[in-house]
């Protein structure tokens, strides 16, 4: 039988570029994970010369020195220390808000993936719930459950969970409609396989991209709410509530106790950004949908 | 006038990014005033390089090299500026594309995008030019202008939205149209129609056509001179006459014996190797003879009866198909005839129970399956299989080829062990025409030929009986069709299969199928053997569908057109092909049905035309744009 | 058949959904107590308060009542146009709530304004330069403002724009404190100074706007952007921009068509973040010493003010639902292939 001898054509498609191209892609997201994992590392294991509540470590409002690298706020704590713990507890707490929002979206994305008139429904609930200021509620079930932080995380989920779940069920709606799920259910595939071979492989470049977009969020959602005095509330060191103590400052001058959490917050924002983008180039050929 | 109209030489086009060749290399052409010049080749040829590149189109990083692109009476396109370039664009040259839609703003209305292209060109004169273009618009068949130039693209159908685009091409009487496959995204019915339009040879106006397409019986009907591209570069030209009946070149040979159709002329000039069109169309001819009979003896192996389905999507309901009855014989090839909406693919994923019929019954080797559950329904499977139009969408991008080829068996039971499976795909490999050692490849990595005989393979790794082949050859190219076609009716004769083919083109239906079934909105109107539907259509629609096909021999006269294309709505209750029909009577009012064979035929018209007779009245024929663009103002 | 205006019969289908809108969003607002714990009223009564004083505010407040009875109680008051009265204050939430909303009217649609004017410009400017060093340049802006948090960003512009160049003026709110209020007319200042002629209270007013303004308009422009880039860059790239390239418009008329084509979508963005703004500017509102409603409702959630923060949420919720039907309606109006059920 004779073989067919056509020209193959191998199309330039997301990553199949040259090695150096493959590699500037990555730079970002090894970037963005080293300064993710350096800060939290940092956070947990670095030893310190002062602890991050001790008061009194120094003079007050000191600008920074060779004893207190980011100089000392307003009750003498050393800035550093506290920028520095601040990272084990904002970063772990938006990662475990994260974790919920993907579970959230992804079982929720999934299960309304449907045409029905059920998922049409939960579709327009979350129309509803959308409408609502979402931040307000946020602080409301904070501020109501006494600072407790898996509300934090329960709030993160609520922020940025029916975003997760639309752009899911989008996506998931498009590839059980798409022409190879239909190959493959012509050829008698069950729905469980269709699911672990057609659609989760599909879906991945999708859930990791956006994880990481969420985590972004769940920082400045733990950040935010800080800011405004609830979650992570003094004495414990974060971000948030470093850069609004320092804040009163600013107008004076003493600019260190609110910049250097301040970067530290942008950073890990920056940071989170960085892989979704970086994952989002690496991942670019499970583009199923896109036509070639 | 001695001087060509057109003159490029040496030019390349090169574009960045891409290792390979260039795209383009030294290409030369001389185009004469008053010459149609057909530019054929497949994808990847360059033919829309080379007409980008004398648009003056391509832009940094992309790399055009030209000694000279000469128009008469503009100059050296060649050293012009973008600035410069705009304005020559469409005064003196003008564009008409593929996608007919493509000339038409989503938002904004068809009246405003005149305007807007006038004023940009510095033609525009307010409510005047707006009933020039109006008398245009009449004048190219369409029949209530106003209407038209309110409207939104998504209000035209896509014959309306081409002669939109025609107008535009042709308003400032440019001296060379260029069309780019403009009827590539056409119905079949309305291709003739607008060629008729564009590419009438020219009798009163000198301007030049240069027809860019794939499809080798447009040129044969449509061109004076013929100029075929391979990989960039010019593999043939010269007069269509000469070029069609005596081609020189290996690759023109191979193309024209690609043509379906082509097969009674082009025998003799043909190589051995390339007719296999030819020797498949002989030997259905000669079966069909033979047995006398198709599909009677022994128990179909697929029954559609009375099947109903019908869509509602936001508040209106579609019905795709209405009261369809066919069988399909074991190792009977049917083909399924349609224009888009007919309601064939519905019918296709209906017999494959990818769509449930709403009514009717459905039945494979004897055994109702309409009614199973999807986990008997799974079962059977195997059993019936579906090739898809889009070779790349209907693979996981996710999974190797092989994977894919794979997948069917590991649904069957009892289970298959692990080397049997690699035997059986390595098998499917093989008779699908594939090397099995592109099984490692990913689908992006296979070319679209590859890409379907991959999903070719799928169908045919589980030895089904029944495979539904929905347009399985349409997205891709001419030679790779032929081989496609050539390589299922090869595969059909070794395992027995039975296909129902899928088509819009009644010529590639022809050439593969023993019957062929005509579907007009979502209802059977004729169906009978293959060569006969097609040569003696019975269905004024089965008329039209024939009128279409364009013979690839110039030396074919095209048959005359005695339908006209209208568009018409469906009236509840009456028969639906009546708003087009030119035979109706009161009678047609009411539904026909189709009626009992005779001679293995079968109709649905109260009216049905014989093989000799003649329509009364001709279709009022439409004035050519060669002879409109003088009776325009050429300072418009 | 009954031929009907499908632009009626979409939109009547869109306000059909209103309702059950309007009611879940008061469900939601309304749970929010159900949520509180039994201390709600130990926490109003205060630390040292006796057992006594407790009950009473729970019987005042109908806390003891079961959930559904509330819930009702609460819908039949809303039915009565009454959002009940303030734990706090004991003025009626409406009155008080309404005097802020001038405040954050003020400040979100100048800064609503800036941001789409800066947003939709870069992006298109990116989308149409593609690749090139003016869209690498903004997509890098846009990217450093969109890690930035707005509180961050507020304070970094004060720091710089009032306290080292003294350009602009201390975080007072919307007046100096030299200044009283111009008399009452709109709420607005900016009007109410301009009807009073007062002009120097109406310059005072103005820079006292740039610093919030310009904290909400930039991240605002950052989201924009990258949505114009990504809207107008699919559109650019459209078959009619390159039929149009190729019958030789001109590029500014490619541009625009490419933005109308793209309006629908890039409206939709835009009133979804003016809808966040009502209840989102929060942040802003606290850096600047704003007194407008997002203050008024951070006060409120301070102090445990039930019927405060639901009347907040409740007035929020009704805000986005009527951006969201105007949107509806403009879009329909505006977009044949919404009219010709073209989109999804």
């Amino acid at each position: 039988m004779a073989i067919a001898a056509e020209p193959t054509i191998i199309r330039p498609v997301g990553a199949q570029t040259t090695g150096t191209r493959e590699w500037t892609k990555s730079v970002g997201l090894i970037a963005g994970l080293v300064v993710l994992g350096g800060l939290l590392l940092m956070g947990w294991f670095l030893p310190l010369r002062y602890g991050p509540n001790a008061l009194g470590t120094g003079k007050v409002l000191q600008g920074p020195s060779a004893q207190h690298w980011f100089g000392t706020n307003q009750v003498g704590q050393d800035v550093f220390a506290r920028t520095i713990r601040a990272a084990s507890t904002d970063l772990p707490l938006a990662l475990e808000g994260t974790a919920l929002a993907t579970i959230v979206g992804v079982v929720g994305g999934l299960a309304v993936s449907t045409r029905s008139r059920a998922s049409e429904w939960v579709m327009r609930g979350l129309d509803a719930f959308q409408a609502l200021p979402l931040l307000i509620v946020t602080i409301a079930l904070v501020v109501i459950s006494n600072n407790s932080l898996t509300m934090v995380a329960i709030a993160i989920s609520l922020v940025s969970g029916p975003f997760y779940i639309r752009l899911v069920r989008s996506q998931a709606l498009a590839l059980r409609e798409s022409r190879f799920v239909e190959a493959s259910r012509a050829a008698g595939t069950g729905s469980f396989r269709l699911m672990i071979r057609h659609m989760i492989p599909n879906l991945r470049a999708l859930i990791f991209t956006q994880t990481a977009n969420t985590a972004a969020v769940a920082l400045l959602v733990v950040a935010a709410l800080s800011f405004l005095g609830v979650g992570t509330v003094p004495p414990t060191a974060s971000w948030g509530s470093m850069i609004k103590d320092g804040s009163e400052q600013l107008v004076t001058g003493q600019w260190w106790d609110a910049a250097f959490p301040g970067i530290a917050l942008f950073l890990c924002i920056f940071s989170f950004n960085l892989v979704a983008d970086g994952l989002r180039a690496r991942l670019a050929r499970s583009r199923a949908l896109e036509p070639e | 006038m001695t001087e060509h109209l057109l003159e490029v030489a040496n030019l390349s086009v090169g574009y960045s990014g891409q290792v390979g060749a260039p795209a383009v290399e030294d290409f030369n052409l001389c185009l004469d005033r008053r010459v149609r010049l057909g530019l054929v080749g497949e994808s990847g040829s360059g033919k829309s390089s080379i007409i980008k590149s004398i648009l003056g189109l391509i832009r940094p990083p992309h790399t055009v090299n030209a000694k000279r692109i000469y128009l008469d009476g503009v100059g050296d396109l060649a050293t012009m500026t973008p600035a410069q370039m705009r304005a020559v664009r469409a005064r003196d040259i003008g564009y008409i594309g593929q996608n007919p839609f493509g000339a038409l703003h989503p938002v904004v209305s068809v009246a405003r995008q005149f305007e807007g292209f006038l004023s940009d060109h510095g033609s525009w004169k307010g409510r005047n030019s707006l009933s020039e273009v109006g008398t245009l618009l009449s004048n190219l068949g369409i029949g209530d202008p106003t209407r038209v130039l309110g409207a939104h693209a998504g209000e035209l159908s896509g014959g309306m939205a081409q002669r939109v685009a025609i107008a535009l091409a042709s308003l400032l009487s440019p001296s060379l149209l260029i069309a780019d496959e403009p009827t590539t995204a056409l119905d079949v019915t309305v291709q003739r129609q607008v060629l008729d339009l564009i590419a009438q040879p020219r009798k009163v106006s000198e301007q030049a056509l240069l027809l860019v397409t794939h499809d080798l019986s447009v040129v044969a009907q449509y061109c004076d001179e013929v100029v075929v591209l391979q990989l960039g570069q010019v593999v043939e030209r010269g007069p269509v006459a000469s070029v069609f009946t005596e081609p020189q070149h290996p690759y023109t040979k191979k193309l024209l014996s690609s043509v379906p159709g082509a097969a009674p002329v082009l025998e003799a000039g043909a190589d051995q190797g390339g007719g296999v069109a030819a020797r498949s169309v002989r030997f259905r001819r000669e079966r069909i003879l033979a047995s006398d009979a198709p599909a009677s003896s022994t128990t179909p192996v697929m029954v559609i009866e009375h099947v109903d389905k019908t869509f509602r999507r936001a508040g209106t309901s579609v019905a795709a198909v209405c009261d369809v009855s066919l069988s399909i014989g074991r190792g009977e090839t049917v083909a399924l005839v349609g224009e888009s909406g007919s309601g064939k693919s519905t019918l296709g994923r209906i017999a494959t129970m990818l769509e449930r019929p709403d009514a009717g019954r459905v039945a494979l080797e004897g055994r109702d399956i309409h009614n199973l559950s999807s986990r008997n329904l799974r079962g059977l499977r195997p059993k019936m299989q579906i090739v898809f139009q889009e070779p790349y969408q209907s693979l996981n991008p996710q999974l190797k080829a092989r994977n894919a080829v794979s997948e069917p068996l590991g649904n069957l039971r009892p289970k298959l062990s692990k080397t049997d499976i690699d035997d059986r795909v390595r098998d499917a490999f093989v008779m699908a025409g594939l090397n099995p050692d592109k099984g490692t490849r990913y689908p992006h990595q296979l070319s679209g030929g590859e890409q379907q005989r991959v999903g070719i393979a799928r169908a045919v790794v589980t030895r089904p009986s029944f495979v539904v082949l929905d347009e399985p050859t349409s997205s891709l190219d001419l030679t790779v069709r032929a081989a496609i076609v050539d390589q299922l009716q090869k595969l059909q004769e070794e395992l027995g299969m039975s296909y129902l083919f899928i088509s819009h083109d009644l010529a590639t239906a022809q050439q593969i199928a023993d019957r062929i079934v005509v579907m007009y909105k979502g209802s059977i109107v004729e169906s009978g053997p293959a060569w006969k539907v097609l040569t003696e259509p019975l269905h004024p629609y089965t008329q039209t569908l024939s009128e279409a096909c364009l013979d690839p021999d110039p030396r074919v006269a095209p048959r005359p057109r005695q339908q006209p294309v209208l568009v018409g709505d469906l009236v509840p209750g009456a028969c639906p092909y009546l708003q087009r029909c030119l035979r109706s009577s009161d009678q047609c009012k009411s539904a026909p049905k189709l009626a009992d064979p005779v001679e293995h035929r079968r109709v649905a018209c109260f009216h049905p035309l014989d093989a000799t007779s003649v329509s009364a009245a001709p279709p009022q024929a439409l004035p050519s744009l060669d002879e409109l663009l003088v009776t325009q103002d050429p300072t418009v | 058949m009954k031929i009907r205006d499908p632009r009626l019969v979409l939109i009547a289908r869109r306000l059909a959904v209103i309702p059950l809108s309007l009611l879940l969003v008061v469900i939601i607002s309304f749970l929010l107590v159900a949520l509180i714990p039994q201390s709600t009223a130990q926490a109003i009564a205060g630390q040292g308060a006796s057992k006594e004083a407790v009950i009473a505010i729970n019987r005042k407040l109908g806390l003891n009542q079961p959930l559904l009875t509330q819930l009702g109680n609460y819908l039949d008051r809303l039915v009565h146009g009454n959002l009940g009265t303030s734990y706090y204050s004991d003025k009626p939430v409406a009155s008080d709530m309404l005097s802020h909303v001038p405040a954050t009217l003020e400040l979100i649609l100048p800064a609503l304004a800036l941001g789409m004017l800066i947003g939709i410009g870069l992006g298109t400017l990116g989308a149409y330069r593609s690749g090139k060093l003016a869209d690498r340049g903004v997509r890098m802006g846009g990217s450093i403002i969109q890690a930035t948090p707005e509180f961050l960003l507020g304070l970094l512009l004060l720091y710089v724009l009032f306290f080292r160049l003294h350009w602009l003026p201390a975080p007072t709110g919307q007046l100096g404190i030299a200044y009283v209020n111009p008399p009452y007319h709109t709420g607005l200042l900016v009007v109410d100074a301009i009807i009073a002629g007062q002009w120097s209270t109406l310059g005072d007013v103005l820079v006292h706007l740039v610093l919030p303004v310009l904290t909400i308009a930039l991240p605002l422009a950052a989201v924009l952007a990258r949505i114009t880039r990504a809207v107008v860059g699919k559109a650019l790239v459209a078959d009619h921009i390159a039929y149009g390239r190729a019958i030789g418009l001109k590029e500014r008329r490619l541009i625009r068509y490419a933005l109308i084509d793209s309006r629908t979508s890039l409206m939709t963005f835009c009133a979804t973040l003016f809808a966040g703004l009502v209840g989102g500017d929060v942040i802003v509102e606290s850096v600047f010493n704003w007194n407008g409603v997002g203050q008024w409702a951070i006060s409120a959630m301070t102090n445990l003010d039930v019927p405060a923060i639901q009347g907040f949420v409740l007035f929020s919720g009704i805000v986005t639902l009527c951006v969201y039907i105007a949107l509806d309606v403009a879009a329909v109006t505006l977009d044949p292939r919404i009219r010709l059920g073209h989109s999804s």
